[in-house]
């Protein structure tokens, strides 16, 4: 479903380039539960930025769906997003002037949908998620568990085909983390590509696959054990400084 | 007081660290500050306290009317002062005045003219104004054959004498006769209209008592009240004196037919007139400005207080109480409100000068401004209301926020957000609601200037010059010598190249002189309660219908045989006729002016031509009468050029004139367009005022939004990025932002155009023809605005679609 192919992201800073991906390939098919692993800096979230198009200055080729994504404007990139990408975030990013059921309908609200077929998606949505009750409160009225999961139901309200979710539990208690880990796999067996972000090891355990990232590079990948060497190698030379002015080769290794 | 300067040091510094905010509030300030001070000055030299006329509440003008007559409010005769200045209870001085005009000759050059005044003796008593060099007039001096002394007004005297002391006891020719200077006066006393110089009256001691002249009325009349005397009184006071004079003449007299009364006015009401209620009304307007612009920077420090929330909740947590942290606000406010008052003073100084050149000559010519006690009140009151409206929004907002909730949250209390976005939106919408008033305002006077323009004068005022000529009496002594001047003159006018026509009459339309006079007409009776007929008297040469364009209806108009010798002839307007004939012919009908005059043989009717207003001039009709057969000593030139620009002629004019006699000047030298144009200079100076102070509101008001929806994009960043992350596009992003813009922009359209309408009762009394619904001016101001605003509302709102969502969510 996805194919990225030598994939690099840098910053520009005052001490030259900060480098935040380092040739990363990657392929994604459908149905997976990925979890991306690493410390803090590794380059996970800017991964899934990528991955979500809400980044668009990076360098090498997105493959989404057989799409030339890095051939694309950036408004048709938008648009790809909107109608197969759901994201989840950390701090939930519900909007606090709206109710629970007006930040579910937000993404169908960006697209052209009649309103009758959005109150019923909304509906449905709802009460899939439980979550029919809490309809007319507003986040602050919720607990933390629950604004991540009406999160959620905003993510896959317009049944993407890919849900990123970035430290989806990162803020959450035990209990609550469990929760959402649960709908996530229920999704997963639905048929949604999942890529997660984490730093747990019991939320990776609900993935089918795991990836190891660090200083931009994509050093472990469970599902082809033995491609990180390389990687492992060139980041042990940046290790003590992320910072490089080096110009990024053309070898692929990672595929 | 160690702690206020403590809070002064670091306002300023807090001032000097943010130059942006620090310059845009002073530079607003000063704007609002600047026009209200350039409008008062006007107000305050105009109606509150006018130069050289201490305590002028107590100087009444006294005035004459007929009420049967469209006469409500003319000039005093001579027997009406002599009744007005019995009145010893009620005036401690009463004057009159005659406006005149000199030539002045110095040996060896061209002749020039001196405005100025002949005044009885008491004129500077009513305005209680003392000569800086000399003296003023003794009441012996205001006799006939010993008025030959002058006092100079400071101004004539610094301009022609070179502010010579020794210029007392000189002798000046004026009018060809010798006049002693005996006085010159301080730099603050020029009534009336800026004189140059004034000379006694010296009317004969008889005329005062002389009940024929009681309705000869062409002195303007000045009184001080008496302390503890009030307007009403003393106007009470001149009714008694006429209703006994009416009793003493018998009810059947004309003063009883024509309802002729006396009555007093205050003089600032007299000078400003017409004027008094647009002068207000830009007061007004420049006061909405300047609330528009502390609205502006309240908004400002709106902003500015929530960056410092969290630095206000260390405070307060240390202890700081909340009293100084108004003071500290209200601090910020004052050094503003100072810078503010500073730059706008110098504002004021030089816009003022530009007022005055927009201003109506009936305004600026008795204006002489100066920064006084008054000037300064009101700047001090602008100011402390500056301090107040600026910063009591943020020191309210600052003292009421959630500062514990604001340390917990590290600086980003969402609630105290909302509170100050929706503080600051109605600030915003207050603004443009203003805005949309003064825009509506100024609007619907522009469109009725438009119409007052496209009215019609009754002649073609293109391609035509004029000026006037006075004659001495030394010189010109008698009707004949006079009429012969004019004759020649005239002659030497026709003859001049690039004229195409010449003519002389004893006063212009639109030059605002010449008079009125009721008139008999032969084998026609008046009923008793019928005041007779009565109109605008003119005395013209032949070609003046020619020259001026004015067709001739009916009959024929004067012609050079019309003479002193000959059969006396008058013409008509259509609306003399209309009036005074409608069922017949007025060809060979006889008018004169009473059982002692000559009948005048009635030749010809001519169209109307309007007076001295484009507006308001169709009921008083006119009568000629040849210049020929009662030559004036005072007349105007008209010549119509053959196709050269008309300023082009005045030398040869001034040429042509003293080829008849060299120690003639001319002046008032005007084209008629520019006359015709100067009619409209009080309504032209409203509507060009208004509008620019409405440009100034809509543009403060666009500041405002701008400085809203940009704290409003940067508040909502982190839900923007969302909204992209979910699928927003740039576009929506765009609309979201220029939405709000609109939609405050809306309910300010909405609330201003209720404003307008409430405001209707004192904008239609301005209008011409025009509806307080004007579609057009409605429809110009609702785009015009609109305009503005998605202006306004634009570049925040790029801004906003700009945002890297990524970015946005990282940073939250």
């Amino acid at each position: 479903m996805i194919r990225l192919k030598n994939i690099e992201r840098s910053y520009k800073t005052g001490a030259g380039q900060t480098w935040v991906l380092r040739r990363v390939n990657l392929e994604i098919q459908p149905g997976e539960f990925i979890t991306v692993m690493g410390p803090s800096g590794a380059g996970k979230s800017s991964l899934l930025n990528v991955l979500a198009f809400l980044d668009d200055q990076w360098a090498g080729e997105y493959w989404f769906r057989e799409q030339a994504a890095h051939t694309m404007k950036r408004k048709e990139r938008a648009e790809l997003a909107k109608k197969n990408i759901g994201m989840v975030f950390q701090s939930y990013h519900l909007l606090d002037d709206l109710t629970v059921m007006e930040n579910i309908d937000l993404p169908l609200s960006y697209k052209d949908i009649p309103r009758n077929q959005r109150q019923s998606l909304v509906a449905d949505v709802l009460d899939r998620f439980r979550i029919v009750a809490k309809k007319d409160l507003y986040p602050s009225q919720l607990s933390g568990g629950q604004q991540q999961l009406v999160g959620v139901a905003r993510a896959v309200i317009h049944k993407p085909v890919l849900l990123l979710a970035d430290e989806p539990t990162g803020n959450l208690h035990s209990d609550q983390a469990k929760e959402i880990m649960e709908l996530f796999r229920e999704l997963n067996q639905q048929g949604t590509t999942i890529v997660q972000v984490t730093h747990s090891e019991a939320n990776a355990a609900y993935g089918t696959r795991t990836i190891q990232m660090r200083d931009g590079w994509l050093v472990g990948d469970t599902a082809h054990p033995n491609i990180g060497a390389a990687n492992i190698a060139a980041t042990s030379s940046t290790a003590t400084n992320s910072t490089v002015t080096t110009e990024p080769s053309d070898v692929a290794v990672n595929r | 007081m160690e702690t206020i300067f403590q809070d002064l040091r670091y306002t300023l510094r807090q001032l000097f660290k943010s130059p942006g905010f620090t310059a845009t509030a002073i530079v607003t300030l000063a704007l609002g500050i600047g026009a209200n001070v350039a409008v008062f000055s006007v107000i305050n030299a105009s109606l509150l306290n006018p130069s050289g006329v201490p305590h002028p509440d107590r100087v009444v003008a006294l005035r004459a009317k007929y009420a049967m007559g469209d006469l409500g409010n003319i000039n005093l005769s001579p027997p009406d002062f002599a009744d007005a200045a019995a009145g010893k209870n009620i005036f401690t001085s009463v004057a009159v005045m005659k406006k005149d005009a000199f030539n002045y000759s110095v040996s060896g050059s061209t002749p020039e003219r001196l405005s100025g005044a002949s005044v009885s003796w008491q004129w500077f008593d009513v305005f209680w104004a003392r000569p800086q060099l000399g003296r003023v007039f003794r009441p012996e001096e205001d006799q006939p054959g010993s008025n030959h002394e002058v006092v100079l007004s400071y101004a004539a005297w610094k301009r022609r004498f070179g502010g010579d002391p020794g210029v007392i006891g000189r002798t000046l020719l004026l009018n060809q006769e010798s006049y002693q200077v005996i006085g010159v006066m301080g730099p603050e006393f020029n009534w009336p209209n800026q004189a140059e110089l004034w000379v006694p009256l010296a009317l004969p001691t008889a005329s005062y008592s002389d009940n024929h002249l009681r309705h000869n009325e062409y002195l303007f009349s000045v009184a001080r009240l008496r302390p503890g005397i009030t307007n009403d009184q003393a106007s009470a006071y001149l009714a008694l004196r006429a209703s006994q004079q009416i009793a003493s003449e018998g009810l059947s007299s004309y003063s009883q037919a024509a309802g002729w009364g006396m009555f007093s006015m205050p003089l600032i009401d007299f000078v400003a007139g017409d004027l008094r209620k647009p002068l207000f009304l830009l007061l007004a307007a420049v006061m909405s400005v300047l609330l528009i612009a502390c609205a502006n920077i309240a908004g400002l420090q709106l902003a500015r207080a929530s960056g410092k929330q969290r630095e206000v909740s260390i405070q307060i947590a240390l202890g700081v109480s909340r009293s100084r942290l108004i003071r500290s606000a209200l601090l910020e406010s004052l050094v503003l409100a100072c810078a503010g008052v500073g730059l706008g003073l110098v504002i004021a100084q030089t816009t003022i000068p530009l007022l005055l050149l927009l201003a109506p000559a009936s305004l600026a010519r008795n204006l002489a401004i100066h920064v006084g006690w008054p000037i300064l009140g009101f700047v001090t009151m602008v100011g402390a209301a500056c301090v107040f409206f600026c910063g009591v929004a943020p020191a309210w907002q600052m003292t009421h926020s959630r500062w514990f909730q604001t340390l917990q949250e590290g600086g980003r209390s969402e609630t105290s957000s909302r509170g100050r976005q929706r503080l600051r939106s109605a600030l915003v919408v207050t603004e443009i609601a203003v805005a949309m008033l003064l825009l509506v305002g100024a609007g619907l006077l522009v469109r009725s200037l438009q119409q007052v323009q496209q009215l019609e004068t009754g002649f073609n005022p293109r391609g035509l010059m004029s000026a006037t000529v006075s004659l001495p009496r030394t010189v010109y002594k008698t009707d004949e010598q006079q009429a012969a001047f004019f004759a020649s003159a005239e002659e030497q006018l026709k003859n001049l190249s690039g004229v195409k026509s010449a003519a002389i009459a004893d006063a212009l339309p639109f030059d605002n002189n010449g008079g009125s006079a009721s008139f008999s007409i032969k084998g026609r009776t008046e009923a008793p309660d019928s005041p007779g007929p009565h109109g605008n008297i003119r005395l013209i040469s032949p070609d003046y219908f020619a020259t001026l364009g004015i067709s001739l209806v009916r009959g024929r108009v004067f012609s050079p045989e019309d003479r002193q010798k000959t059969e006396a002839v008058a013409m008509v307007d259509e609306i003399l006729a209309r009036r005074y004939w409608p069922n017949e012919d007025p060809l060979g009908q006889h008018i004169n002016f009473g059982d002692k005059t000559p009948w005048m043989e009635i030749v010809g009717v001519v169209k109307h031509a309007k007076t001295s207003s484009l507006e308001a001039d169709n009921t008083e009709g006119y009568y000629y009468l040849p210049i020929s057969q009662s030559p004036p000593r005072m007349a105007s030139l008209l010549v119509r050029s053959s196709g050269a620009d008309p300023e082009s002629l005045v030398s040869s004019m001034q040429r042509a004139v003293n080829a008849v006699d060299a120690s003639l000047p001319l002046y008032d030298v005007k084209t008629m367009e520019q006359r015709v144009d100067e009619s409209l200079t009080g309504r032209r100076f409203l509507v060009l005022l208004l509008s620019a102070f409405a440009g100034l509101a809509l543009l403060l008001a666009a500041v405002g939004l701008y400085g809203v929806i940009s704290y409003s994009v940067r508040m909502r960043t982190r839900e923007l990025g969302i909204r992209m992350a979910l699928g927003a596009q740039r576009t929506d992003v765009m609309g979201l932002i220029l939405g709000k813009g609109m939609q405050l922009a809306a309910i300010g359209l909405v609330l201003g155009l209720v404003g307008a309408l409430a405001a209707g009762k004192v904008l239609s009394s301005l209008l011409y023809e025009t509806s307080l619904l004007n579609p057009l001016t409605l429809l110009t101001t609702i785009f015009l605005l609109t305009a503005t605003v998605l202006l306004a509302c634009y570049v925040p709102a790029r801004r906003a679609a700009a945002l890297e969502p990524m970015r946005t969510l990282r940073e939250e």
